[in-house]
């Protein structure tokens, strides 16, 4: 009969415990109609990053395609420079990262596209330092 | 997106789950299959999943006919093992009293009600946001679906994201996600990572049933699923949740099979264990250590067939093996986060005493944190002592496999190539969730040990 109350006790306390958190938890799984485009940019909206260099690159760089990324201070935040890369890959597949000098495209986060000494058809600004640039082969 | 391909395959799971029930004996009547659907879908998800990993280390593309002929083979085998093994006694239908009945209904009805409402924000609202999701489950899980397999020597495929090394039961998956979805359907994810979080519940409720009467089970389970960590960790992208769901699993079917010894139990822990093992490199090491409690406590509990738990060492080494081999044999290099020879250079480790010490502070700190487990760990612990008496099986396996696990975790940080900080900041929270996950789910049967009349212990 001990154990009883005791375990009863024990669990009463967790109870009223988990009931604090109730209206936090229940708040928390409310579900909330969002569209499908911003639950797909959520990894960068979540992050504060700028979704303008993935819809674009994504809008121009073909699906069969290859890129390189490089990147430089024209964009400040070291965070944001190893986000956005690290966020396009992801983002890009099927297109596939490889090295910048035998890459169809350039992906320029803050760099500067000319260090590369390549040549290039043509050069689209992303905003915030971020340009896509197609490689002239 | 097909709605329909990834309904499909969540049914295939459910088939070659169920199948592989009725070859244990599990399931033999409609009735016993519906109940028992929650652990079939999740013992077809680790089956299935483990078959896809070692098709794709073969080198193998895994599309929807090679799936359904996969579960066709798995669904065969299972009815095979069904002609020779018995059926498995059902005690799950005892009468409640009326009182009692109130209180197990109620505690039901708010986990159901509860996860219905995580299922509907994991279908309208959430989407895979976890750095790691992004940075390397999800690119892989793209790269085995847009390249047709693992495709090691790809520039920019598979082994160009980060931590090429750990296991793809998740990547290979997803992946299978997408092939049956007619394409790279990442928003279909969260519902799915919702389905194996709901199995997990239904399947940790039918296992303990089998001991623990519904006015304990249910009330038990309300604690563990209504941590703000539980839901928040639903369709995340993660592998650690689902590791922790599977890890957990294995523990109940292991704490039952200490009181029972009834093989079946310990079979389903290998299935359940053997998945953990190819989702996550922790799967291994925390696999390992949960063996090694079972055997501890079924010496402990006394009784025929204690040693059998030990088969699950080699059981989960070898199941290892063809991922660490394929690693080796494509020259898949990586920088691994840590490397357990490194805990055989007693110089390298006296080093780095200090993050040990931070390390064992703070992973309990987390474990007991209020705002993320509630009181899972304290309550668990609580009745784990108090069950010394009683039942000291259940007690040396509670807490000797969350004490295990603990220091194991804490090795891990030792010996880690990164700031334990850093591993402290974005990762400890997941990581300790397999071991808070493993204690809620053990409280139940725990309880209902300490709440049995002596006359009826066994």
């Amino acid at each position: 009969m001990r154990a009883h109350i005791v375990v009863l006790g024990a669990f009463s306390v967790a109870a009223l415990a988990t009931l604090t958190k109730i209206p936090e938890v229940f708040h928390a799984a409310r579900p909330e109609p969002v569209s499908a485009g911003k639950r797909t940019l959520a990894p960068a909206t979540f992050y504060r990053l700028d979704s303008r260099l993935l819809v674009s690159a994504a809008r121009e760089i073909p699906p069969e395609a290859t890129y390189g990324v490089i990147a430089g201070d024209r964009v400040p935040s070291r965070f944001v420079r190893i986000a956005e890369q690290t966020l396009v890959a992801y983002w890009l597949l099927p297109r596939r990262r490889i090295d910048a000098h035998s890459s169809d495209w350039i992906i320029s986060i803050g760099g500067d596209l000319r260090s590369l000494g390549l040549r290039y058809t043509r050069v689209v600004r992303v905003g915030q330092g971020s340009e896509l640039a197609e490689v002239r082969r | 997106m097909r709605i329909g391909g990834p309904v499909a395959l969540d049914l295939l799971l459910l088939g070659v789950g169920e199948a592989w029930l009725f070859g244990l004996g599990f399931v033999r009547s409609p009735r016993q299959a519906l109940r028992w659907a929650g652990l079939a879908f999740i013992v077809g998800w680790c089956a299935l999943g483990s078959v896809m990993v070692y098709a794709l280390v073969l080198g193998f593309s895994v599309g929807i006919s090679g799936s359904f002929a996969l579960a066709a083979a798995l669904v065969a085998a299972g009815l095979m093992l069904g002609r020779a093994v018995p059926a498995a006694a059902d005690r799950a239908e005892r009468p409640e009293r009326s009182l009692i009945k109130i209180v197990s209904v109620g505690a039901a009805a708010c986990v159901v009600g509860y996860l219905a409402l995580l299922g509907l924000h994991a279908a309208l609202t959430a989407s895979p946001t976890g750095w790691d999701a992004w940075a390397f489950w999800l690119p892989r899980a793209k790269a085995i679906y847009f390249f047709h397999g693992l495709q090691p020597h790809l520039r920019g495929g598979f082994a160009s994201f980060a931590h090429p090394e750990y296991p793809p039961l998740i990547p290979a998956f997803d992946a299978t996600v997408f092939n049956f979805a007619g394409g790279a359907a990442v928003l279909a994810l969260p519902f799915q990572d919702w389905l194996l979080a709901a199995a997990f519940v239904a399947a940790a409720a039918v296992v303990l049933r089998q001991r623990v009467r519904a006015a304990v089970l249910w009330p038990s389970l309300c604690l563990l699923v209504l941590t703000p960590q539980f839901g928040a960790s639903i369709g995340e992208g993660h592998a650690d949740p689902q590791l922790a769901r599977l890890v957990a699993l294995a523990a109940v079917c292991g704490g039952v099979w200490v009181l029972e010894r009834d093989g079946r139990l310990l079979a389903l822990s290998g299935i359940l264990l053997v998945g953990a093992v190819l989702t996550k490199r922790e799967g291994l090491l925390l696999g390992l250590l949960l063996a090694v409690a079972l055997t501890v406590a079924a010496r402990v509990e006394g009784g025929r067939g204690w040693w059998r738990a030990v088969v699950l060492v080699p059981v989960l080494l070898a199941a290892a093996l063809p991922w660490q081999l394929w690693l080796r044999f494509e020259h898949v290099t990586s920088v691994p986060d840590y490397s357990f020879r490194t805990l055989l250079h007693p110089g390298f480790l006296a080093q780095r005493l200090g993050r040990l010490r931070i390390a064992l502070e703070h992973l309990p700190q987390i474990a007991l944190s209020f705002d993320h487990w509630i009181l899972v760990v304290p309550l668990a612990f609580f009745l784990a002592l108090l069950a010394f008496r009683t039942r000291p099986s259940l007690a040396v396996f509670l807490l000797g496999v969350i004490l295990l696990g603990y220091v194991g975790l804490a090795c891990v940080y030792w010996i880690g190539t990164f700031p334990v900080t850093w591993y402290l900041k974005t990762s400890a929270s997941r990581v300790v969730g397999s071991l808070v996950v493993l204690a809620g789910a053990l409280t139940p049967l725990v309880a209902a040990e300490l709440l049995r009349p002596p006359s009826d212990a066994g």
